[in-house]
């Protein structure tokens, strides 16, 4: 039972969005508790796609466990492998090659691209402006060319391996990547223009989904959800990791608070990832790629994080001298924002949430949960306990 | 109202989209590291089962023959993600631009 409701008389609705349901691409029950239009109360539960993967990463060896971890999200797959190399290498005090984290750097950069231009097609999807979200999914198609010519697969890119990267950077692809850059450079701002200026854009997500910076703090929001609420807190800045140090790059922050803003966060984030790669290009160290590294890992343990698309993803990695990890957790940007999520879509005071608006508050946090599903845990102001 | 334009112009152009199966094949562009089908140089195959202990979905099992232990790669359990290729110490998997793998009978997903 919620405790904001302060009407006169019981007319309390539950809504069960979910597990399966169109507005979802993932299974989720979404529990809504409605006063006529106005959600009054959320229950979250995300535990229907749970696969055992931490468990699963402690059967398999170290090798093994890159592609098992590469899978735990399809869309954030670089992020994955760069953290879980980056934990194996820390646990083993050892470091990739100059060139190796140059190259890490472009990849989840393009990778980072792709999944922005994914989550704006969906969230344009949301609105209901089809034509938006056809054409940037065409764009995204550079982008994910690009990849395949780069790292052999669309998606699943098998990129990062430990101790260093797989392939090298040949000099037609380097023409490939700033041709492909060159375009969807003008598309990302053309795609700005549209959504500043789109009625339709802006009447579905202005004001909508409002969370404010003092309560992203304490609900321990990350990434584009975060910065969209005006606060400069990126892992690439803060505490870099691979070549990231070395280049340099704004962080996007936006102070509108809404989803509007964080549509608008995400495409500024486009443009500067293409400035990252532009930098990575022409800064490229020479130099081997890889570094080989024993496949036995000393006892130890090691805590790595990483800038995923979604926001801020945490590794942890405990060993036991043996060639598999004794203990694999993994902490999903997705999670951290799942009490902001109930945050957005509770009614309070003057702020009112109506049904039409939940999907675009769902999707402006970009969810994934697939990835999420470690918990079985029911989140939220009102729900099963 | 950009967006109108743009749906106008797009009238004028090409189609994004590109005809497979039923258009030309070789329109289909694959890029050169594209993960495909693998083959296997069996000559100069030393048998020392690296590929078996490294696949991670079970994909390679070693199958003694006369000229001693061969890898044989079963394509429905494989995920292409070329592990292999990297763990061979003499570089005898390589990868063709095969893709189109779909088949009604297991025994024809063998590569030996």
């Amino acid at each position: 039972m919620s405790g904001s409701v302060n009407s006169g008389y019981e007319r309390l609705f539950d809504i069960p969005i979910g597990p399966q349901h169109p507005a979802l691409k993932e299974p989720a029950l979404i529990t809504l508790k409605v006063e006529g239009e106005h959600v009054v109360g959320v229950g979250l539960d995300v535990s229907y796609n749970h696969r055992g993967i931490e468990k699963a990463a402690e059967y398999r060896t170290y090798v093994q466990n890159l592609y098992l971890i590469e899978r735990i999200c399809g869309i954030c797959n670089v992020a994955h492998t760069l953290t879980f190399t980056q934990c194996v290498e820390g646990v083993q005090l050892k470091d990739a090659p100059e060139r190796a984290k140059m190259l890490r750097v472009l990849v989840e950069e393009l990778a980072r691209i792709h999944s922005h231009l994914l989550w704006l097609g969906v969230a344009a999807h949301e609105i209901g402006f089809d034509t938006f979200f056809m054409y940037i999914w065409l764009d995204r198609e550079v982008s994910l060319d690009l990849m395949e010519a780069f790292t052999g697969n669309r998606i699943t890119s098998a990129y990062n391996i430990i101790g260093g990267v797989r392939r090298d950077l040949t000099p037609e692809i380097t023409a490939k990547i700033r041709k492909g850059m060159d375009r969807l450079e003008e598309r990302a701002k053309f795609y700005r223009k549209i959504v500043e200026t789109e009625k339709t854009v802006i009447s579905r997500t202005q004001s909508i989904g409002i969370l404010p910076p003092e309560d992203a703090i304490r609900l321990s929001a990350v990434g584009p959800t975060l910065r969209a609420s005006g606060i400069k807190i990126d892992a690439r800045a803060d505490d870099p990791y691979a070549a990231h140090a070395s280049v340099p790059f704004n962080v996007i922050t936006c102070d509108g608070c809404d989803s509007f803003s964080r549509i608008l966060v995400r495409i500024d984030e486009i443009v500067e990832s293409i400035n990252i790669i532009r930098y990575c290009l022409e800064h490229l160290p020479s130099g081997p790629i890889i570094n080989r590294l024993p496949r036995r890992v000393p006892a130890g343990e090691f805590i790595s994080r990483v800038e995923a698309p979604r926001g801020e993803l945490m590794h942890y990695l405990r060993s036991d001298g043996s060639d598999k990890p004794y203990r694999y957790k993994v902490k999903t940007p997705t999670i951290s924002n799942l009490p902001s999520l109930v945050h957005m879509l509770s009614s309070k005071g003057r702020y009112v949430v109506n049904i039409a608006d939940v999907p675009v508050i769902l999707a402006s946090i970009d969810p994934c949960f697939s990835c999420t599903a470690r918990l079985e845990k029911n989140i939220g102001t009102y729900g099963k306990s | 109202m950009s967006i109108i334009w743009e749906a106008y112009r797009q009238l004028f152009r090409p189609k994004s989209t590109e005809k497979y199966p039923f258009g030309n094949r070789e329109e289909v562009s694959l890029p050169d590291g594209f993960r495909g089908k693998m083959i296997l140089n069996r000559e100069s195959c030393i048998g020392c089962t690296l590929c078996e202990k490294d696949c991670p979905s079970g994909a390679i099992v070693i199958i003694v023959d006369a000229k001693g232990k061969r890898p044989t790669f079963f394509l429905d359990r494989c995920m292409f993600c070329g592990q292999c290729q990297e763990s061979c110490p003499k570089k005898c998997i390589s990868y063709s631009k095969e893709f189109e793998n779909a088949a009604y009978d297991r025994k024809s997903l063998e590569v030996r």
